[in-house]
């Protein structure tokens, strides 16, 4: 497969729709920078059959109301809450260990705390970029959820919820709690007086189930509260499991968006039968 | 299920009234044809080639920006480094690298845009909405494997062998349930929630260093952080002090209303209570001089000292716990005994 | 003339009424010298008090301006002795730092009574507060204002946080920023408070925050806490701008009105049809 040499397309547009025609004249040879393209396009082609995916989805149309974005919205905050997790993973401690700590930060240096509440003070006040980084975290995070929730008001309010979308529409609702529960489990690994606040109330909320209350809550904490065993679970469950799961629910939420095609709102030209927009390529994407 | 009635791919607008589409409940029956699209509306640099060129000259400009944002967030880097101990520095080093940063996202993003905008392809295209189902022959034939499947398995027709796999399915996940058992400790946790340090001739000690209090330390209208002597030398210090934590105040001794069976449990206006709030446990340390009433700011359950810390507003169900406390010889406070009831809150076995 | 002495007790001066004789009665001469006696030594007592040492007559006359003051500005709340009325407390005892803190910090005199007396423009000069803290100190013993060596900020800034953390958080917040109580009550902000205020207001517990004499936190122990809030004055905070420092609350107010709404802001430019 080759992409050839800009051909002029035309496109004629007017009541009824478009269709776009390309012409058959061979217009200049290929430059040194499009040789380059085809012979990568074609390599991964050969190896992927990527062109199937590039031929139905390329030109695939998104209806463009900006309230339509603010799924997307929500979509790239969790990239950027990604993006400098990891950053944050490379620093931080997820112990309860107790040290002392003797860093920069005047207010708490001599003073006991966990090797989590070290590492994160660590990160603010003797790594460059440390403190951005989490900041960046921070409101990516409280975007994330923000939009999320903002996301869901307008499926709701436009009823896109309705079928074919049911299904779409229980998924994002799980991805609501899971990214809630991203923020709780995050926000209590600094180990510091938010974190511990936040903790006994779940311990205390945990404790009050009937039951099976006291044994979950002794399960959680690994025995009495705050004990020794917590930061580590919630680390495990806020950079493994959970962004496993949410990735996955993202993917099959898009897949099904994909699927059942975007909503419009009603407008001249659109119908139920129709689609009306842009391109992915190359608007969309940019 | 009705066909939708209109070719793939083909014209939107038809002359006969249309059928409903799969998903929508009201029928569109209205007498309104479909006008089409409006007309294309050109922009400026479709009209004139020097707004192109001008277009295309502030897009690239947005990329130099961009190029130039992360070039300088990498020299702040170098260039403004953290001083151990200089709060100062942290903000300009963080503050500098974060400008670079947004300068080179934003000048490629908004780059884009305005490219997208103003140079890219303006119209309106179409692209033609099926029904998610499939076809019938495509679901015939799913239809058709899902038969054969069961032919060739036997799987409805052999119930025994179906009935013992679904036994088997849900029975499986049992052991890695079980699995779990181990985050926890061994032992009763209950038996662990209904005692604290505290006991009878343990001295009330000051929080955060553990020196005793004597009872004339404690002045009118003062509030003393408490915690059990040895606390600090104990090996589950913070697990403890999650229980053991007291709030000290004294009161006029005429400003209390002491029930029958607690009048030792004071001295001479001196009262301690549990800190832990019986609603979901956050410290109650708001304590109000002159109103005699304890807020937890977590809440806002609020706690009246005069009345033996009943509840008078917010969600906590039960009254702070008191700690029963006295006088040794040498004048120090110390507790006559453990709290009589688990501290904190509400828990299923508590009563029992 | 007021004789400062004892009260006359002796029966008045009658116009004199001679007596047939023209002599004076033996009882009547013992009483002019009883008079004279009074006399002389109301004067003499009276003229050998200023001729006293200089300092006591300096904290006299600045506790008579106090006297004034107070009776001018704060006795028809407190009383004209400064024993109490229903609009305000008894002040016997409360101690020059009470006066310093309330009056230094333009809480009294109040415009009001009520449980929270609020921070107004201060009302007097330092001369002015300093003769009322001398008149006060008079009335009873009490808390004195702090000496210099516990104002400093020089005091260990950790273990002042802990402190900090253990007994002053809960209200007015980690970072100093104030706290709500209940029923309208509030714990103020502590930025740019006075070290001399906040250590006035730790020892004397005014309104309802409580009393954190020396015997609770010792005076080390409070020059540390007051070298902490020295340290959260002079230095910024390293994140930037810190939205008053309340946390989640303000945090989450700000993304979904500011942060969402430009988000929003753009998402309506980049699907706008360009002109």
């Amino acid at each position: 497969m080759t992409v050839e040499a800009s051909k002029p397309t035309t496109t004629s547009s007017g009541p009824g729709g478009t269709r776009i025609t390309t012409s058959d004249e061979e217009a200049v040879p290929p430059n040194a920078g499009m040789r380059f393209t085809n012979w990568g396009a074609n390599y991964i082609d050969e190896r992927t059959g990527i062109s199937g995916l590039v031929r139905e989805l390329g030109r695939k149309i998104f209806p463009d109301h900006w309230s339509f974005m603010l799924g997307e919205v929500a979509l790239y905050s969790f990239v950027v809450i990604l993006l400098s997790g990891t950053f944050l993973t490379f620093f931080f401690q997820a112990s309860m260990a107790e040290v002392v700590y003797e860093g920069s930060y005047l207010p708490l240096k001599g003073l006991d705390m966990s090797a989590a509440m070290e590492s994160t003070l660590d990160i603010s006040f003797d790594i460059r970029g440390g403190l951005l980084m989490r900041q960046i975290h921070h409101w990516a995070a409280l975007l994330f959820v923000a939009s999320i929730g903002l996301h869901m008001l307008r499926v709701f309010f436009t009823g896109a919820y309705r079928k074919p979308r049911e299904i779409n529409w229980l998924i994002g609702f799980v991805m609501f709690v899971l990214a809630m529960a991203e923020g709780f489990t995050g926000y209590s690994l600094p180990d510091d007086l938010l974190s511990g606040n936040g903790l006994r109330i779940i311990d205390g909320m945990v404790k009050g189930i009937p039951i099976i209350g006291t044994w979950t809550s002794n399960l959680l904490f690994g025995g009495e509260f705050p004990g020794t065993q917590v930061v580590g679970m919630f680390y495990s469950l806020h950079i493994l499991l959970l962004p496993a799961i949410l990735a996955a629910a993202i993917g099959v939420h898009l897949v099904l968006l994909v699927v059942n095609k975007h909503t419009q709102f009603s407008g001249p030209g659109r119908t139920n039968d129709n689609v009306v927009g842009v391109p992915i390529m190359p608007v969309f994407a940019a | 299920m009705a066909d939708t009635g209109s070719d793939h791919g083909t014209a939107v607008s038809r002359r006969e009234a249309p059928i409903p589409s799969a998903g929508t409940a009201v029928v569109p029956s209205d007498a309104v044809e479909n006008p089409g699209f409006p007309p294309y509306r050109p922009r400026v640099s479709d009209l004139d080639p020097v707004k192109e060129r001008q277009n295309e000259r502030r897009v690239s400009w947005l990329f130099f920006l961009s190029i130039a944002g992360s070039v300088f967030a990498v020299a702040a880097y170098i260039a403004f480094p953290i001083t151990p101990g200089d709060l100062g520095s942290v903000r300009l080093n963080n503050g500098l690298l974060g400008l670079g940063i947004v300068l080179a996202l934003f000048g490629i993003g908004f780059g884009a845009v305005h490219w997208s905008k103003s140079l890219m392809d303006g119209h309106d295209l179409s692209e033609s909405r099926h029904p998610t189902r499939g076809s019938e022959e495509t679901r015939d034939k799913a239809v058709e494997v899902f038969q054969l499947g069961n032919k060739e398995s036997g799987f409805t027709r052999r119930k025994l062998i179906r009935n013992s796999l679904i036994g088997a399915l849900v029975v499986s996940p049992l052991p890695a349930i079980v699995l779990f058992r181990d985050l926890a400790p061994a032992g009763d946790p209950v038996a662990r929630l209904k005692h604290t340090l505290w006991d009878e001739n343990v001295r009330l000690t000051r929080d955060p260093d553990g020196t005793p209090i004597r009872a004339a330390d404690v002045t009118l209208g003062s509030v003393f952080h408490v915690i059990p002597e040895g606390l600090n030398d104990v090996e589950d210090r913070l697990e403890e002090k999650a229980k053991a934590a007291v709030l000290l105040m004294r009161l006029k001794p005429g400003d209390l209303n002491v029930s029958a069976d607690r009048e030792d449990w004071n001295f001479e206006g001196i009262v301690a209570y549990s800190k832990i709030c019986t609603h979901v446990g956050c410290p109650v340390a708001l304590y109000e001089q002159q109103t005699h009433h304890l807020l937890c700011p977590c809440h806002q359950s609020q706690f009246d000292i005069t009345r033996e810390a009943a509840v008078i507003f917010g969600p906590a169900k039960r009254p702070l716990p008191q700690l029963p406390i006295t006088v040794d010889d040498e004048g120090y406070l110390i507790a006559r005994s453990d709290f009589t009831e688990p501290v904190g809150p509400s828990f299923w076995e508590r009563q029992l | 003339m007021v004789s400062t002495s004892a009260p006359r007790t002796s029966a008045p001066r009658t116009s004199s009424r001679r007596t047939r004789t023209g002599r004076r009665s033996p009882f009547v001469s013992a009483l002019l010298l009883l008079v004279g006696l009074l006399a002389t030594g109301g004067s003499y007592a009276l003229f050998t008090a200023s001729a006293s040492a200089e300092t006591t007559a300096q904290v006299d006359a600045l506790v008579d301006e106090g006297q004034k003051l107070f009776q001018a500005n704060c006795s028809s709340c407190h009383g004209l002795a400064a024993q109490g009325t229903d609009a305000g407390p008894n002040l016997h005892g409360v101690g020059a730092a009470a006066v310093d803190f309330q009056v230094g910090t333009g809480r009294m005199p109040a415009a009001a009574s009520g449980p929270q007396a609020e921070q107004k423009p201060v009302q007097f000069t330092d001369e002015q507060i300093a003769a009322l803290a001398a008149y006060v100190a008079t009335l009873g013993p009490g808390p004195a204002i702090p000496g210099d060596e516990y104002l400093n900020g020089e005091g260990d800034v950790a273990n002042g946080a802990e402190l900090f953390r253990v007994n002053c958080a809960m209200c007015h917040n980690v970072a100093g920023a104030g706290g709500a109580l209940t029923e309208g009550k509030f714990a103020p902000a502590l930025k740019d408070v006075k070290g001399s205020h906040v250590y006035e207001a730790m020892v004397t517990g005014p309104q309802n925050m409580p009393v954190f004499s020396d015997l609770n936190i010792t005076p080390e122990d409070k020059a540390d806490i007051i070298s902490y809030l020295a340290f959260l004055n002079d230095n910024p905070s390293p994140g930037g701008i810190d939205l008053g420092g309340l946390g989640p609350v303000s945090e989450g107010l700000f993304v979904w009105i500011f942060a969402l709404g430009s988000i929003v802001a753009i998402t309506v430019w980049l699907t706008a049809k360009s002109n």
